[in-house]
C-alpha cells in the first residue's frame, strides 16, 4: 500500500463525515482544509525524511478525492433525511432574533431540497473540496513539518555544483575553456 | 589578481534544465493565477448576471458557491443591489489570495520550493480569528470591512504557501510523489 494513503483516509473520512453532518457542514471549507492539515500531520509524523511541500499537496488531494466520494454517499441522503427539518428549526431560531433574516432564510429554504440539486451541489462540492484540501496539505506541511530540509528549508544546490551537471566547460571558464566550479563530472 | 569569495557574483546560468525548472514554475503560478482570478470573476459575475436578468445562470453560481459558504445576504457586500455569491470574510479569502498570487512574483523567486516559516501563518490568521471570534461571543459586532480586511489578509499570506508548494507539485516527478517513500536528497 502506498505509505500516502494511510494519512489521507483519515483525513479524508473526519473531512468527510463532518461535511456530511448537516448544520456541522455550516462551516463553509474548514473541514477540507482540516482534513488536508489532518493527513499532512499523520504523514509528517511517519516519515523518516522530511516532508516535502508537493507531498502535503498530493496527500490533501487524496484526501479531499476521499472526503468528497464519503459526503456524495453519506451526505445526499442525510440532507434529504435531516436537512430540511433543521433548516426549519434554525429558521425558528433566526426569527426569534431577527424577522429580516428569517425573511432571507426562508427564500434560501424555499427551493427545498431535492435529489437533482443536491447531486449537483456535491459535484460542485466535491471539486472545491479537493482544492481546498490540498491547500490544507500545503498549510499542515507548513505547520508541521520542523526538520531541516523540510518545508521551511531552501532547496539544495544541483549535483553539479554552478557549473552544471553535465556541462564540460561551463561554469566561470566558459564553453569550452575547461574551468569553473563544479563541473560535475 | 582574484577577487576575495565574499566579491563573488552568481552569475545566472541558463542551461537546458534550468530553463525548464523555470517554465514549469511560471506555468504553476501562471495556473494559480488563474484559478484565483476566475474563482473571484465567479463571484462577482452571480449578482450581475441576477441583475441583467439572467437568472438560470446566477442561480447555477449561487447554487456552486453555496457549498462553500453560508451565503446569508446581510454578511456579503452587494453588487448592482444583489449579494455577492460568498460572504465578505470569504469574498476578502479569495480576493486575498488572488492578490497575493499576483504579488508572489515580487516578492519571491518563482523557482523557489521553501515554504515561508509557519509564523507568518498563524500571525495572518489571528486576526481573521479575533474578529469572528469576538463576533461570535458578542463582544463586538464586527463589519463588513472588519470581516474582508482581516480575511484578505489571510488570504494574500496564505497564497505565498500555495504558490511553492505548487512550484514543487511541477517540479517533483511522480514517482517521488506516487512511489514508495524515499530521501529526495540523493
Amino acid at each position: 500500500m502506498n505509505d500516502k494513503l494511510k494519512p489521507a483516509l483519515i483525513g479524508g473520512v473526519i473531512l468527510g463525515i463532518l461535511s456530511a453532518i448537516p448544520a456541522v457542514d455550516y462551516c463553509c471549507c474548514i473541514w477540507a482544509i482540516i482534513g488536508g492539515i489532518i493527513a499532512a500531520n499523520i504523514y509528517i509524523k511517519n516519515s523518516p525524511t522530511p516532508v516535502q511541500p508537493a507531498d502535503g499537496a498530493v496527500l490533501g488531494a487524496i484526501a479531499g478525492g476521499i472526503g468528497a466520494v464519503l459526503v456524495i454517499v453519506l451526505g445526499i441522503p442525510l440532507q434529504l433525511i435531516v436537512g430540511s427539518a433543521l433548516m426549519s428549526m434554525m429558521q425558528g431560531i433566526m426569527q426569534n432574533a431577527n424577522p429580516e433574516q428569517a425573511a432571507q432564510m426562508r427564500e434560501m429554504m424555499a427551493a427545498g431540497v431535492t435529489f437533482g440539486s443536491a447531486l449537483i451541489h456535491a459535484l460542485i462540492w466535491a471539486v472545491l473540496v479537493v482544492i481546498f484540501a490540498a491547500v490544507g496539505g500545503l498549510i499542515g506541511v507548513a505547520l508541521f513539518e520542523k526538520r531541516k530540509g523540510g518545508a521551511g528549508a531552501p532547496p539544495p544546490p544541483p549535483a553539479g555544483g554552478f557549473g552544471g551537471a553535465g556541462t564540460p566547460g561551463g561554469g566561470f571558464g566558459g564553453p569550452g575553456a575547461g574551468g569553473g566550479f563544479g563541473q560535475g563530472v | 589578481m582574484p577577487e576575495a569569495i565574499s566579491e563573488y557574483v552568481p552569475l545566472y546560468a541558463r542551461d537546458e534544465e534550468s530553463a525548464r525548472r523555470a517554465r514549469l514554475a511560471r506555468r504553476a503560478w501562471g495556473a494559480a493565477l488563474a484559478c484565483a482570478a476566475a474563482l473571484v470573476a465567479l463571484i462577482m459575475a452571480a449578482p450581475l448576471l441576477r441583475a441583467s436578468g439572467a437568472g438560470a445562470a446566477a442561480d447555477a453560481l449561487y447554487g456552486g458557491f453555496a457549498v462553500v459558504c453560508h451565503q446569508m445576504g446581510w454578511r456579503a457586500f452587494h453588487v448592482a443591489g444583489e449579494p455577492l455569491a460568498v460572504c465578505a470574510r470569504c469574498f476578502g479569502l479569495y480576493a486575498g489570495a488572488l492578490a497575493g498570487v499576483a504579488a508572489y512574483p515580487l516578492a519571491r523567486g518563482l523557482t523557489r520550493r521553501d515554504l515561508p516559516g509557519r509564523a507568518w501563518l498563524l500571525a495572518a490568521a489571528l486576526p481573521t480569528t479575533v474578529d469572528f471570534a469576538l463576533g461570535l461571543l458578542g463582544v463586538w459586532e464586527n463589519t463588513h470591512a472588519s470581516r474582508f480586511l482581516t480575511a484578505s489578509l489571510l488570504g494574500v499570506v496564505t497564497a505565498f504557501y500555495i504558490v511553492p508548494g505548487l512550484v514543487d507539485l511541477s517540479l517533483t516527478p511522480r514517482r517521488h510523489l506516487f512511489g514508495p517513500r524515499l530521501s529526495r536528497e540523493g
